[in-house]
């Protein structure tokens, strides 16, 4: 009986505004509020005009929200608390420097377009339900919200106003930097929709651990943007993630390939490049990156054994760290679990290499040979098979191996060896988990309207 | 009696690595110049430390088999693409009717020439057709370059030309500088000032007697690709039967000339087995 009259009432205050009344102006949060609507409006995986809309936001813009953000989530984790007050960020070189704001509860229904609710504004014995209820509402609308930034995040051509430096809690002024094939060829926006997607999800009740949606939104856009090579971006998102959710097996598996890709060439002789300019970069060695890339992957499979590609990869890490033989060991076992034919050529390609290290040439023969088979087309398992001959004094073979090599050239389409997109691969499927957070958003949009 | 001899060495090291024969390919300046005038009387040969005796001091006889292997990536791309072309057309020009060429072009990928020619306009062709890929596999194409090189009896030079650093190649720079060693190909590389990890191609170049051009620009690019080529025409081959050392393993060779002020430029040896 209690609940149905709890029920009825919440449905008398919600009808008026479900039917479209627009949320009443709150003062100094205009922003927060058109951020609002654009994230009601928006349709998931669209770059439409809500979505261009916060795309045009600025740095300074981004650093008011997030202050809003961290103050909405502080409140909310107050029991009781009918407001905040906290620093507010004033563009750099403004007089006074510091400013404060206060965010009370009960305007928050009207600046994030839920709502409103009057027992968030009195001394009542359901405040504590309407807070709960509040809750529930904001989970719905930062989960959207979260949609939107990383469709922002993903759909917006670069902005260069954006690309300024900003400043993390380290207190050192980051960058980043995209760069090809080895060369730097300046900024990139700095990473401001993917920090308020994370802040927003910070928001998720009870707790952004426990929801599946945050768990699907991380690994989505982590494996967007290891797909896009997106290290700068990768690497502090993933930092958060791992906070958020320190026990998710594919979020330690990501982090592993990104450390292995990190210590990859292309990554280090940018670093390099960089080295020789004011910029250092926190990316850290190849040494240092392969030794936490073996640490994420070995945590990613204590978390869950069955994880073959973060075997594939352990092994691989393994070997370029010197220890061959347990590279090898690794490799030949995860090959029955892989089911990719492209992990399988890898597995073969890299267990080739370790058995050719370990001066077991037959074993590195067959495993070349295998690889070749899986990707005939491929020019890596052709080069290993002449360069392996030749260490064996049999320049027959090696020339054979060096012609079909020659010949691959000539074939249409043009040849592909998966070793080419190695660092891409264990996220091939970054599309469709995207196509997946982005029809939970849609669902989550339909409940807030 | 000489041209006999170059017909057994074209027919006994066709893409064969040296087992019986010794083939050295030795700079010899003064002054930064070429000597030009020396014989086997003026060359003292030491493999492992054992004094051989040479069988042929010249540079005139044997054919060249010269490879170009060129950065074709994406950093290339624009006027360096053009003048790299210019250069690499050059050096097919300047071949002599007895010599072979090859090429390498890499980006990403690795495309080289099925076989050594005598017939340039193919070649011509394939350095037209190629546009800028992807990153460099600077390492992969070296070794392609090098079995290309290796495939032909002559004097084989590989002219390498990148401007940036290795950022896609399957194989180890170990694994290549195994495969030089084990080879008769002289590497030459041409890179470019803003290149990083030049040390590959340094130790390449080291481990075949050849050597490293810096540039600052690729606005002479032709003329520096001509003068290496003119360089490696004048470079002394000698050979020899080795004897009073084991076949296989490494092989240190000290090579010196009997003549003030020469300064000679040898690969350091040589890999059997």
């Amino acid at each position: 009986m209690g609940l149905r009259s709890t029920l009825a009432i919440l449905l008398a205050v919600i009808v008026p505004i479900a039917q479209g009344q627009p949320a009443r102006p709150i003062k100094g949060y205009e922003k927060l509020q058109a951020w609002a609507r654009s994230v009601h409006e928006h349709t998931p995986g669209q770059w439409d005009d809500p979505a261009r809309a916060v795309a045009a936001l600025s740095l300074q813009d981004y650093r008011e929200m997030l202050a809003d953000l961290v103050a909405l989530k502080k409140l909310l984790a107050d029991r009781g608390g009918r407001f905040r007050r906290y620093d507010w960020p004033v563009p750099p070189g403004s007089k006074p420097r510091t400013e404060f704001r206060e965010l009370h509860l009960d305007e928050v229904p009207a600046i994030l377009g839920l709502p409103e609710d009057p027992r968030l504004r009195r001394e009542r014995t359901d405040f504590d339900l309407a807070v709960s209820q509040l809750r529930s509402g904001i989970t719905r609308f930062m989960k959207v919200a979260a949609v939107l930034e990383a469709d922002v995040a993903i759909f917006a051509p670069p902005r260069l106003d954006v690309s300024e430096g900003f400043r993390r809690p380290d207190g050192v002024q980051h960058y980043i930097m995209k760069a090809a094939d080895g060369s730097a060829l300046g900024n990139d926006a700095a990473p401001i929709h993917w920090t308020l997607g994370s802040a927003a999800l910070d928001l998720v009740a009870p707790s952004p651990a426990k929801d599946e949606f945050v768990r699907l939104w991380y690994r989505a856009t982590v494996a967007h943007q290891e797909q896009r090579r997106q290290y700068g971006y990768a690497r502090p998102h993933l930092g958060h993630a791992l906070e958020v959710l320190p026990d998710d097996p594919y979020l330690h598996f990501y982090s592993g390939v990104m450390l292995e890709n990190i210590a990859a060439p292309p990554v280090q002789v940018t670093i390099e490049s960089l080295a020789e300019s004011r910029f250092y970069s926190p990316g850290g060695s190849a040494k240092a990156s392969l030794t936490n890339a073996e640490a994420a992957l070995r945590r990613a499979l204590a978390l869950d054994p069955t994880l073959a590609m973060a075997r594939l990869r352990l092994g691989r890490v393994v070997g370029l760290r010197g220890r061959h033989d347990e590279a090898a060991r690794v490799l030949r076992g995860v090959l029955t679990s892989l089911t990719r034919d492209v992990d399988r050529y890898y597995a073969h390609l890299f267990l080739g290499a370790e058995e050719q290290s370990l001066n077991r040439l037959q074993a590195a023969q067959a495993a070349y040979r295998e690889a070749a088979a899986l990707f005939p087309n491929a020019q890596s398992p052709l080069l290993s098979l002449s360069q392996l001959a030749w260490q064996q004094d049999d320049p027959a073979v090696a020339r054979t191996a060096f012609l079909a090599l020659a010949d691959l050239m000539r074939v249409s389409p043009a040849p592909y060896d998966p070793w080419w997109d190695y660092d891409i691969a264990p996220v091939a499927d970054a599309p469709e988990l995207l196509a997946q957070v982005r029809l939970l958003g849609s669902k989550e949009r339909e409940q807030l309207r | 009696m000489r041209p006999l001899f170059v017909v057994l060495l074209l027919l006994g090291l066709q893409f064969s690595k040296r087992v019986d024969v010794v083939r050295v390919d030795v700079l010899v300046t003064r002054d930064r110049a070429p000597m030009r005038d020396l014989s086997v009387a003026d060359f003292e040969v030491r493999d492992n430390g054992v004094l051989q005796t040479l069988d042929y001091a010249g540079f005139d006889d044997v054919a060249l088999n010269v490879v170009l292997a060129l950065d074709m990536s994406h950093s290339v791309e624009g006027q360096p693409l053009a003048e790299l072309r210019e250069a690499g057309h050059a050096v097919l020009d300047a071949l002599k009717s007895a010599d072979r060429g090859g090429l390498v072009l890499f980006g990403t990928a690795v495309a080289p020439s099925r076989e050594l020619t005598a017939q340039r306009s193919e070649l011509h062709r394939m350095l037209d057709g190629q546009a800028t890929r992807g990153q460099t596999s600077l390492m992969d194409a070296t070794f392609a370059g090098l079995m290309l090189g290796s495939s032909e009896a002559g004097r084989s030079l590989l002219l390498t030309f990148t401007d940036g650093a290795d950022t896609a190649s399957w194989l180890t720079e170990d694994a290549v500088i195994d495969a030089a060693k084990r080879s008769d190909v002289v590497v030459y590389g041409v890179v470019t000032a803003s290149a990083r990890r030049t040390g590959f191609l340094r130790d390449i170049a080291s481990a075949t007697g050849g050597s490293v051009l810096e540039i600052t620009s690729t606005s002479d690019l032709k003329g520096q690709f001509l003068r290496l080529l003119e360089e490696y025409r004048l470079r002394y081959l000698l050979s020899y039967t080795p004897r009073g050392v084991a076949r296989d393993g490494w092989h240190r060779l000290d090579v010196k000339v009997k003549r003030p002020f020469a300064t000679v430029k040898a690969r350091p040896g040589y890999q059997n087995r």
